[in-house]
């Protein structure tokens, strides 16, 4: 009886991030609340796509792309849906153009820019849609925030989701826990739509955790990593986008917030999520924070997740995940 | 930098693809450090020093030009075979998640756990040879060049005491851990500068034996050994007693013992693909980079061992360097030092201050190979622990200097028990060697086997990945992993047939068995202790499914 109780007290989260427009990702990420089972999706942040792939239509009416690299050929329609299909399972965003609208596109910055942002824009839809559809009837939520590498138009479609929590810069309740979440990121060597200095992100972070009720039972949603956390570990890139080398490596080096971390020591939550550096997964304690970082390998079509049981008073158990 | 919708450049992506500002976006490592990278895993001198020259005595006949470019060709087909399938499933972590996504977790750990027996068995091969192939006969070469016998001692205690084995063996293992424990930043500039003295001492090498004529070898040599043996033409009494003892100095070419001949430098060239644990994302765009570096790191690897190889004969004499090579182990070798070509080329120079540079970059390849397993075992238990196969404790990492500290120390502490094994049970580094090699051609294989099942177990990666070529109908990386496979199959069976290669079936086959029976044990456990947790495994490693 006793530990039925428990368990009855025991929240089950799942929680990702950086999915990068790869609809297979986003489809997971809806899907793992019956699959694990979680109670409460939470999505970190960075889910739209890097690159515009043309797919170009030719008067013999075949379709030619070039996929991470490689020319591909369509012929037929299931050969179209095939290459689609690839390039959205890379994040990458397909657009069907005849060879005239690729020379304009090619020649117009403005145009292209435009074209992105519509393909951005569409398939967001696609995925609030998809996630109403899926979750409709039941009383799982999905928590979504954006991400730095996100631009500032998807506000509006994840707003308008009925299953979809856009809580950005908000307080949540999950459970019983209280979520704080933060889209911004620090200052990056791209220049991404979501950045702010260290005081600025101070100042937010600051600003919600001074209005939570128990702060020793809240989670932090926050995209970026806390500084010199394990979460955090990428490689250095100079000016022009290249790996720093030293010695013939790749030099890695911190790559996190300060004001994240101060926070997170400041107010001790009991779970701290995060998202933006691939390649740091991992788990962390900051005092103690439970910190997690599940990492993403999106162009591989696999979703990169944390499933986190968590009771009141603690994290009972946290499974990082690859499924 | 790419800015909002414009074209990225040709080293950034593919023509006709319009990137935008977004994080992670960047150029993939250069491919001279990717080349490095995979340098520094397979040193060199030690090829040199410990595979190559041991087939001329092992295997009268064999040809040492045909199994470099036979082990030359596997190394291309890793490098191809790796190539694609981290192209199709990048940023992997190793084997165990390119084994496991394609076919199934238990078969991942298994393959992980062949690798990680494997890795740690290397370690206690590396901290032996450091002892009885680096310091000890290489202390002696540097005594008898110079006329210190202490050293000749010295150099003698440390190859033979089991002590000394354990204690500095110990000691590299050690060292090479708190290296690691300090952090990866420190790691890989102490590793890099390891890298190059080891070139430069092999650079060394080239130079003096390029400028020091045959004749020229012949008098230093006769003039060195002549204190030694009391002989004027020892030279000449070194062939001599080669043909008296039944070697075969100028033996007709046999490819039956061309075989294991091929399977000896294989145990030193077969690992040019540890670039693969560099993740970046832009890199998936260029498979064909990945393929060329590891290709390129391989061959330069052969090809400056062939080359030092054929230095070796022309400047040492074909039928004397057979000769001291298989004399090495008789009465009738009248040197205290193995005739390792650092001893050699010390004579040739003739030079205290030589023998003293070529002992100091050749130790040096030591720990430039101990570093990377390590770092390679720690990662697995890391990556175990994440996934709860092994107490959260080893995922655990210092908020100081962001080191795995558990996972290093059971690093430790198991390389440790292997070298105690290694030094008490009487075969020698040789046969921990070639156990530990067979034990990581297992992970190999299944690597193989994976990479041609991908189009068929993972259509949705195999498709939306650079790696979609056929030929004759059939996906090049099927080909690729089916012809992995094979070779390294074949490559075992060498290992396992012939006897001079000093593997013991019995304890191979139980070793295996265990390494078996261990990864599905941890499997079992874990899911079972998961179970009572609430938490299903199985849904845990499995796919989400997404329609």
């Amino acid at each position: 009886m006793f530990r039925r109780r428990q368990r009855e007290s025991i929240i089950r989260l799942f929680y990702a991030g950086d999915v990068h427009g790869s609809r297979v990702c986003w489809k997971k990420f809806v899907n793992a609340a019956a699959h694990y089972p979680a109670d409460a999706l939470i999505m970190g942040g960075d889910l739209t796509g890097k690159a515009l792939v043309p797919i170009v239509r030719a008067q013999d009416g075949s379709y030619r792309a070039r996929v991470v690299g490689e020319e591909r050929i369509a012929r037929t329609a299931q050969e179209l849906d095939q290459v689609q299909e690839a390039i959205s399972t890379n994040g990458m965003y397909p657009l069907i153009v005849d060879s005239d609208e690729a020379r304009r596109l090619e020649q117009d910055s403005v145009r292209r820019e435009e074209a992105f942002e519509r393909a951005l824009l569409a398939e967001l839809r696609l995925w609030v849609k998809l996630a109403d559809e899926r979750l409709a009837g039941t009383a799982t939520r999905a928590y979504v925030i954006p991400g730095n590498d996100d631009p500032w138009s998807i506000d509006e479609v994840l707003a308008g989701g009925r299953s979809i929590v856009a809580c950005d810069e908000r307080i949540e309740l999950v459970g019983r826990h209280e979520m704080i979440s933060l889209g911004y990121s620090n200052r990056t060597p791209w220049a991404t739509p979501r950045e702010l200095d260290e005081e600025e992100i101070y100042a937010r972070l600051s600003r919600l955790a001074e209005q939570l009720e128990k702060p020793e039972r809240a989670i932090f949603n926050v995209h970026v990593p806390p500084w010199e956390s394990s979460l955090d570990t990428a490689f250095e890139v100079d000016e022009e986008l290249r790996y720093v080398t030293k010695g013939g490596r790749p030099h890695e080096v911190p790559t996190g917030s300060r004001a994240v971390r101060q926070v997170i020591e400041e107010n001790q939550p009991l779970l701290s999520l995060h998202g933006h550096i691939h390649e740091s997964k991992g788990v962390a304690r900051i005092g103690r924070t439970v910190a997690i970082n599940p990492g993403s390998d999106y162009g591989s079509g696999r979703l990169d997740g944390c499933l986190v049981h968590l009771s009141p008073e603690r994290v009972v158990g946290q499974y990082l995940v690859s499924g | 930098m790419a800015k909002v919708g414009e074209r990225a450049g040709p080293r950034s992506g593919s023509p006709g693809v319009y990137a935008r500002r977004a994080t992670g976006l960047v150029r993939e490592v250069s491919p001279f450090s990717t080349f490095v990278f995979n340098m520094g895993g397979q040193p060199t001198s030690v090829l040199l020093a410990t595979s190559v020259f041991l087939a001329l005595s092992l295997f009268p006949g064999g040809s040492i030009w045909l199994g470099f470019a036979m082990a030359l060709g596997v190394a291309l087909v890793i490098s191809v075979c790796y190539g694609l399938f981290t192209s199709a499933i990048p940023r992997s972590g190793g084997d165990y998640v390119l084994v496991g996504r394609v076919t199934h977790p238990v078969i991942g750990l298994v393959s992980s756990f062949f690798w990680t027996s494997g890795v740690i068995l290397s370690i206690a091969f590396i901290a032996l040879a450091f002892v009885t192939v680096g310091l000890g006969p290489s202390l002696t070469a540097v005594g008898l060049v110079s006329g210190h016998h202490s050293l000749v001692t010295a150099g003698n205690d440390l190859a033979t005491s089991e002590g000394w084995q354990f204690g500095l063996g110990t000691a590299l293992i050690v060292g090479s851990a708190v290296l690691l424990a300090g952090g990866w930043r420190w790691t890989t500039r102490i590793m890099n500068g390891f890298w190059l003295m080891m070139m430069f001492g092999l650079a060394t090498v080239f130079l003096v034996l390029l400028f020091k004529s045959h004749s020229g070898f012949v008098h230093s040599f006769n003039q060195f050994a002549g204190s030694i043996t009391g002989e004027k033409d020892t030279y000449s009494s070194i062939v001599a007693n080669a043909h008296k003892e039944g070697i075969d100095t100028d033996p007709a070419f046999s490819m039956h013992n061309t075989w294991p001949t091929w399977a000896l430098i294989c145990s030193l060239t077969l690992f040019a693909w540890l670039s693969i644990y560099i993740s970046g994302e832009v890199r998936r765009a260029r498979d064909t980079t990945q393929i060329k570096v590891m290709a390129a790191a391989s061959t330069v690897h052969v090809a400056i061992a062939a080359i030092l190889a054929a230095l070796f004969f022309a400047t040492f004499g074909h039928d004397f360097f057979v000769a001291v090579n298989g004399l090495s182990e008789s009465e009738s070798y009248p040197f205290a030092a193995p005739p390792y070509y650092t001893f050699l080329t010390s004579i040739a120079g003739g030079s205290t201050l030589l023998s003293w540079w070529l002992l100091i970059t050749f130790a040096a390849a030591f720990p430039l190979l101990m570093i990377p397993n390590i770092t390679i075992a720690v990662r697995t238990f890391f990556a175990w622990a994440l996934d709860g196969l092994l107490p959260a404790r080893f995922s655990q990492v210092s908020s100081r200097t962001h080191a795995p500290h558990y996972a290093i120390g059971l690093t430790v502490i198991l390389s440790i028990a292997v070298l105690g094994w290694a030094v008490t049970n009487g075969e020698g580094f040789f046969s921990v060697l070639v156990e530990a090699v067979l034990v990581q051609l297992i992970a190999m294989i299944l690597i193989g086997i994976s990479a041609a099942l991908l189009p068929y177990r993972r259509p949705d990666a195999w498709r939306s990945s650079a790696t979609t070529r056929r030929l004759l109908g059939a996906p090049v990386i099927s080909i690729a992993g089916v012809l992995l496979a094979v070779l390294l199959a074949g490559l075992s069976y060498v290992y396992i047939h012939y006897e001079g290669l000093n593997i013991d079936r019995g304890h191979f086959s139980r070793d295996a068995a265990i390494i078996f029976a261990a990864s599905l044990l941890t499997f079992f456990l874990a899911r079972a202790a998961r179970l009572r947790q609430g938490v299903d495994v199985d849904k845990l490693a499995s796919e989400i499914p997404p329609e």
